[in-house]
């Protein structure tokens, strides 16, 4: 048997020669810095580095990732104000990265929707259709943007997604700092 | 709690390399002693004060433990390969080390991991020996663990528990649905879940308070110091003689000889990056299995041209992780392993296997949900779960009712299996980089995917509703635990310390942490770690009283 370091939790850190590895293992040299920032933030503040297509793309992929339905999803939680900040700050690096994943991106759209402004302008199941054929492709940017949402959805608020804990609501989970038995159902059996 | 702060120019009694697990207790012991003690600790030195709970810069982002940006690591599967960038290590990078943020099961050894070789017979490709030592020559030691250290846990609870001298100082933590659907599991197959040997204090304990339950244990800082790392117990205590000084942010890059080929001291590169020597009459290395070997290999001299203490060529060589299998399943009601310490019930019944199999070793088993949020929603789910879409906002539901049974085992020692240095890669001191060399032994895979058909049968027989395996064999990246690199033997040419941790080629040179053990046992190796520092500390100072034979 080999003994394969690509196993499906690190898959994304090794991607790309190494673009992804600040989401998974980079030290947190401004971290403090970029939750200072987020908690102080706005729904209405400008974006600190993202233009407003690609605020607006980046929100289009992340409500296919978790969608909004009969919960809220990562719209609702906020997640690109979450991206938005961490590109500004720790992941300061992989901008570069993420300005080429939107440019193709831009490039499928335009091939298959000729004339459209952005993915965010498709319809939701052309964009389900496109992000299937990027997961096929096994696309970096992708799974860079799942990582992030994911991130956004269920790191502490202070960051600036997970807004009103709409993450931790989905997960069930609540952030007390003490609990006592009974702890789940099956305590007393 | 602050301690001494000795001069650089001052040559102290022992300079212990690493404030962890083992570096803690082996301070603490020798300043009680009446040493003075100088522990150099690459990492900073926070309290508790300072963790909180925030999983994307503890676990995420990696605020406890080694920098992979600074501290780059390269892998490659044989020796015949160049290695390429890999984060394949992971350890804890500040005063307590590891013991700050591990999960804290603590499984003693048995005689059977200490006499393998001979009780069970050698396996081809593998250079399984026993070691120097047997359990009952370190049970004691374990029982200093147990008291002084501090384990929560029930004497007599596993039927298979070796012999012990002491009742364990505090009783269990709190069964949880986790543990009761062990019970559950257990009982239909016949096995035996008993509670959890843990180190965290169930109660007060040494002027610590009692767990709160937070369930942020595996992966981050205990905030109530209730979890026992030697951030909280060993190393106050050993600032307290008044004869140890924690020297953090001391990044060691050479270990000194002088003429007679005696360690006379320590380089380091201070916070500031500034070089310092440090002298020291001994000198101990617990900077773990991994860091060890790799500053022996940078420490080599005209003397000692293939690194120091590395007359046997096997320094960095033997490389053991503990396997693993991993099983997810999803039940009816909550589960909500998230709340409360990880584990509460652990299942042992299989750490012996039947010779008819023909797989050597064995391994253990525990039912827990360990997963922080994030770490859930990116690992917890399994391969067959969609990344995106509908259907994975569906599993993300399931996080309250989902629970894992997590099995750990035998990794059988390969000499090709190894930490060196890489010949190109460097970190952001212009050290050389780890290079692992990692190839599991095929009895480590075939033992793997046994268990983790006894991980499925377990939740098939816990009732669970859906339940998936993640892929065996193959541990993911990255390691933690990281053994054997540094064996001990009675054999200069087989081993790189003797009985007594002392290196073989230089007297006062010793070493004791993960790279020390000569098998892996079956998992949770630090209680072991810890019981080889302890047994360490009081052979060190009986040869340092001994005096003038350094």
């Amino acid at each position: 048997m080999t003994f394969s370091p690509l196993e499906r939790r690190q898959f994304i850190a090794l991607l790309a020669g190494g673009v992804g590895a600040v989401w998974l293992g980079a030290a947190p040299r401004d971290l403090s810095a970029a939750a200072a920032k987020a908690a102080a933030a706005r729904d209405d503040d400008p974006w600190r580095v993202l233009s407003a297509t690609e605020a607006q793309v980046l929100e289009a992929i992340a409500e296919q990732i978790i969608p909004s339905d009969d919960t809220p999803g990562a719209r609702e939680a906020r997640v690109v104000r979450f991206m938005d900040n961490a590109l500004a700050t720790f992941a300061a690096a992989e901008l570069p990265a993420w300005r080429t994943g939107f440019g193709e991106v831009q490039a499928i759209v335009q091939h298959r929707r000729p004339g459209l402004a952005s993915f965010a302008q498709m319809e939701k199941t052309e964009q389900a259709d496109l992000l299937r054929a990027l997961e096929h492709a096994r696309s970096g940017f992708f799974q860079l943007v799942i990582i992030a949402t994911l991130q956004g959805m269920f790191s502490n608020p202070e960051y600036g997604g997970n807004h009103d804990k709409i993450g931790w609501q989905l997960l069930g989970f609540q952030d007390r700092f003490v609990w006592s038995a009974p702890f789940g159902d099956y305590d007393r059996e | 709690m602050e301690g001494p702060s000795f001069g650089t120019r001052e040559t102290v009694d022992f300079v212990v390399v690493g404030a962890g697990a083992a570096g803690g207790v082996v301070a603490r012991e020798l300043a009680i002693a009446g040493f003075r003690v100088i522990v150099l600790e690459q990492g900073p030195y926070l309290k508790a004060a300072d963790f909180r709970h925030d999983e994307l810069a503890v676990s995420r982002l990696g605020a406890l433990t080694n920098d992979f940006t600074a501290q780059p690591t390269t892998f490659r599967e044989n020796e015949n390969q160049v290695a390429v960038p890999a984060q394949v290590l992971q350890y804890g990078r500040l005063v307590g080390g590891g013991s700050v943020h591990f999960t804290a099961n603590y499984w003693r050894f048995r005689e059977v991991d200490f006499h393998e070789a001979s009780l069970k017979g050698g396996v081809a490709g593998a250079d399984l020996v026993d070691w120097p030592i047997s359990y009952a020559e370190l049970e004691p030691y374990y029982t200093k663990v147990d008291w002084e250290i501090g384990v929560s846990g029930q004497a007599g609870a596993d039927p298979h528990e070796p012999p012990r001298s002491r009742p364990y100082p505090m009783p269990p933590l709190p069964i949880k649905s986790t543990g009761v659907l062990a019970e559950r599991a257990a009982r239909k197959l016949g096995w035996t879940a008993f509670p959890a040997p843990t180190a965290i204090a169930s109660i007060p304990f040494r002027g610590r308070g009692a767990c709160v339950q937070c369930g942020f244990c595996e992966g981050f800082g205990c905030e109530v110091n209730a979890k026992s790392s030697t951030l909280a117990g060993m190393i106050p205590e050993a600032q307290a003689t008044g004869r140890c000084e924690i020297r953090p942010n001391s990044y060691v890059r050479k270990i000194e000889v002088d003429a007679r080929g005696r360690v006379n001291g320590v380089k380091y590169f201070d916070a500031k990056r500034h070089e310092v020597f440090q002298r020291a009459r001994a000198v101990v290395l617990c900077a773990n299995g991994a860091e060890t070997p790799r500053l022996l290999l940078m420490s080599r001299s005209n003397r000692f041209p293939q690194g120091l203490a590395n007359a046997s060529g096997l320094v960095g060589r033997n490389l053991m992780f503990n396997g693993s299998a991993f099983a997810g399943g999803v039940f009816e009601h909550e589960v909500n392993g998230y709340k409360g310490n990880v584990v509460s019930r652990v299942i042992q019944d299989f750490y012996e296997l039947d010779p008819a199999l023909g797989i050597a070793g064995g391994g253990g088993a525990d039912f827990r949900s360990g997963f922080a949020p994030i770490s859930y929603a990116m690992g917890g789910l399994g391969d067959s779960s969609p990344a995106w879409g509908p259907e994975l906002k569906q599993r993300l539901r399931e996080y309250t009712r989902t629970c894992y049974v997590l099995a750990h085992s035998t990794s059988l020692p390969v000499p090709t299996n190894s930490i060196s240095l890489d010949p190109t890669a460097v970190d952001a001191w212009g050290l050389p980089a780890i290079r692992m060399t990692f190839m599991n032994h095929p009895n480590d895979g075939r033992l793997s995917r046994y268990l983790l058909d006894h991980c499925m049968s377990l939740l098939d027989a816990a009732g669970a509703v859906r339940r998936w395996a993640f892929r065996a064999g193959a541990s993911p990246f990255p390691q933690v635990h990281l053994l054997g690199t540094c064996r001990m033997g009675d054999d200069p040419a087989r081993s790189v310390v003797d009985r007594y941790h002392r290196a073989h080629d230089v007297p006062n040179l010793f070493i004791v942490d993960g790279s020390s053990l000569v098998t892996s046992g079956r998992g949770q190796p630090t209680m072991t770690i810890q019981a080889l520092a302890f047994r360490a500390a009081e052979h060190m100072g009986r040869m340092a009283r001994a005096g003038g034979r350094w």
